[in-house]
């Protein structure tokens, strides 16, 4: 009894049982290779010149070469570094706007839930891909303020979620009766709504906004709107880190495909792209999946 | 017997309709609830018995909520008075205005009554699946109560399996989500709460309603033990019939006013009842329906159940005049009544119940 009495709020789904499990498995699977690319980048595997211009996929480079003659494989898994801090940055910045404003709006219904609604409004009229490129270009060379902007733009995406299923649970007899037994506003809210109601579908939103970011930045770097992209030869003449988004660029840009027959360097960078994005929304998918089932 | 609880003129109302007019729910209601007494609160459906209730708890969800009145909890030499001395916020209220003395006004209600709740007063809802939290176990739930009762350290889950087998549920019923259990389950765990948290005063709303005859019983003698002195309880009901035995006293409740109180040897007994309706509610228990009309919520001066009433009805067009005039209630033995025909018609014959 004492274990089954352990067994509290909120159940939790397991990775590979249960529903959603498939859409976690895979979201899994691409997400670990992105963290395995990150790892091989952080120990010692750089982008250098070390091989012929578009050279085929072989024991030597996995992926083959670009252009340049730099690895492929050393320069997906450099691009990580490129994605992963502003995806973390605009999480934090849409989380916690998003779930902040979302509770305070279903919460204080009155003057402040309006005022949040007219903001969440107000950004969601404004073009966002202007918002976007003004603020990456104010912030050049670095990402990061541009991932504040994803953030905050994405924002009442997380803000109308979090206030429609809180306005809906607000009015539920159990959230009158945990009151009444004596538990306060803030431990209601925060414990036994955004807890132990909300995670799966935050989390999703989380895995959302990170494809999000990775979307954004390949983009940007594909458009060049991005300095350190421009800057991704150091003057020694060595690439250094450079989004999915350049090195698509920059295999395009020498007519790889047309001309020489070399299709890997798109095809690689374009495949892991597509197998990132796809995982971070087939993980949040499970995740909401597995939340809602439980 | 010392005093638990004690609410004196509350008075509760809310905005309707535009230009808003205030329709008052709960009319000027006083009682007094002692340590071992088990109060039965008695009304049909609107009467206003579980607003009165939630007012002890400083819970009413509408505004203005509160209009007049006081309830003073008095429990081991601690006197807390939810509604009393911050009078100048509740005017703001009642001019339809939210200014900041409002607002103050609400967060000492607030401060005030969570002192109350869930420590010296403990609800138990009248729908118990719906009342406790889906996504806690029921181990969970109930190891919470039981740390707000005052037990802390590795014992507690053993309380809760305890807890669980005394209210006739087996230890692993722990394990369950309050959706995996059926509604008579779901009742039990929350007596199981109740019984955990150890409230001077417990406050079940209807809490045999919507069950089938068989496990009302078997929820009754869980009230039985649940209810033991020295703790007090307020017993909100439609029908007195199924607690007659249990309840010590008896409040019944007409259009938002107590209009009949008074021990339940006075109310039940050869004595009583002495209000028309109270007589007309008991009949009603019986399968014997008299004339009704509907409840007014807004009320002229006077008695509200009027309209529905058999004795005012009987009486000529000059003695009907006073059921018009406002009306304090009389005391008639023990009991407290509001009807101004309660002394000269007397009690029914013989009582009802």
């Amino acid at each position: 009894m004492i274990a089954s009495a352990k067994r509290a709020h909120p159940p939790r789904a397991r990775v590979l049982d249960g529903p959603g499990a498939r859409y976690r498995a895979l979201g899994s699977v691409a997400v670990g290779i992105s963290l395995i690319l990150l790892g091989l980048h952080v120990f010692g595997m750089t982008p250098g010149i070390g091989g012929a211009a578009f050279e085929q996929p072989s024991v030597r480079h996995p992926l083959g070469t670009d252009g340049r003659g730099a690895d492929l494989l050393a320069l997906i898994a450099a691009a990580q570094t490129t994605f992963v801090l502003p995806a973390l940055i605009a999480c934090a910045v849409g989380i916690v706007a998003g779930v902040a404003a979302g509770l305070a709006a279903a919460w204080y219904e009155g003057r402040i839930g309006a005022l949040i609604r007219f903001a969440a409004v107000l950004i969601g009229t404004f073009p966002r891909i202007v918002l976007l490129v003004l603020i990456a270009i104010a912030f050049e060379p670095s990402f990061n303020g541009a991932a504040v902007a994803v953030g905050v733009t994405f924002f009442p995406n997380i803000m109308g979620e979090v206030r429609q299923r809180v306005a809906d649970l607000k009015r539920m007899e159990f959230v009158t009766a945990l009151r009444a037994h004596g538990i306060g506003l803030w431990r209601v809210i925060f414990v036994h709504l955004l807890r132990g109601h909300l995670m799966g579908h935050v989390t999703r939103q989380a895995f959302f906004l990170m494809a999000y970011v990775v979307l954004i930045e390949a983009s940007f770097g594909y458009l060049g709107a991005l300095r350190y992209n421009w800057d991704a030869f150091a003057g020694d003449g060595e690439p250094r880190a450079e989004g999915l988004g350049r090195i698509l660029a920059q295999a395009l840009s020498r007519a790889s495909i047309a001309d020489l027959g070399s299709w890997w360097p798109v095809a690689m960078a374009g495949a892991f792209l597509v197998i990132l994005l796809g995982g971070l929304a087939a993980l949040g998918e499970g995740v909401v999946q597995g939340a809602e089932e439980a | 017997m010392s005093v638990v609880v004690s609410v004196e003129g509350l008075s509760v109302g809310f905005w309707r309709g535009r230009p808003r007019t205030l329709v008052p729910v709960v009319r000027d209601v006083s009682l007094t609830i002692h340590t071992g007494d088990i109060v039965c609160l008695l009304g049909q459906s609107g009467s206003g018995k579980s607003v009165t209730a939630l007012s002890l708890l400083g819970m009413v969800p509408w505004e203005p909520g509160i209009l007049s009145g006081r309830v003073v909890y008095e429990m081991n030499g601690e006197r807390i008075s939810l509604y009393e001395g911050i009078e100048a916020g509740r005017g703001d209220l009642l001019d339809g205005r939210a200014p900041r003395s409002a607002r103050r006004w609400r967060r000492q209600v607030e401060e005030r009554a969570s002192r109350v709740r869930g420590k010296l007063a403990h609800y138990v809802f009248q729908n118990a699946q719906t009342s406790l939290n889906p996504f806690w176990t029921v181990g969970a739930i109930l190891e919470r109560h039981l740390r707000r009762g005052g037990r802390a350290g590795p014992d507690v889950l053993r309380e809760a399996a305890r807890g669980l087998e005394r209210v006739g549920l087996p230890p692993d019923t722990a394990g369950q989500y309050p959706f995996e259990l059926s509604g008579g389950s779901a009742k039990r765990v929350t007596i199981a709460c109740a019984a955990a948290a150890e409230p001077p005063l417990v406050i079940a709303d209807e809490p045999t309603t919507g069950v089938d005859p068989r496990l009302r019983l078997e929820i009754l003698a869980l009230f039985r033990e649940l209810c033991r002195p020295p703790r007090a309880t307020l017993l909100i009901s439609h029908g007195v019939g199924l607690f007659q035995d249990l309840v010590s006293h008896i409040c019944v409740m007409y259009a938002g006013q107590i209009v009949e109180a008074g021990p339940r040897g006075d109310v039940l007994g050869p004595g009583g009842p002495r209000h028309p309706y109270t007589r007309s509610l008991l009949l009603a228990e019986l399968g014997v329906r008299e004339r009704s009309a509907p409840v007014a919520l807004a009320v002229e001066a006077g008695c509200a159940y009027r309209p529905s009433c058999a004795v005012c009805a009987t009486l000529p067009d000059a003695l009907q005049r006073r059921c018009r005039e406002p009306q304090p209630p009389l005391a008639v033995d023990q009991s407290l009544v509001r009807c101004w025909w309660a002394a000269e018609h007397g009690p029914s014959e013989g009582g009802i119940a």
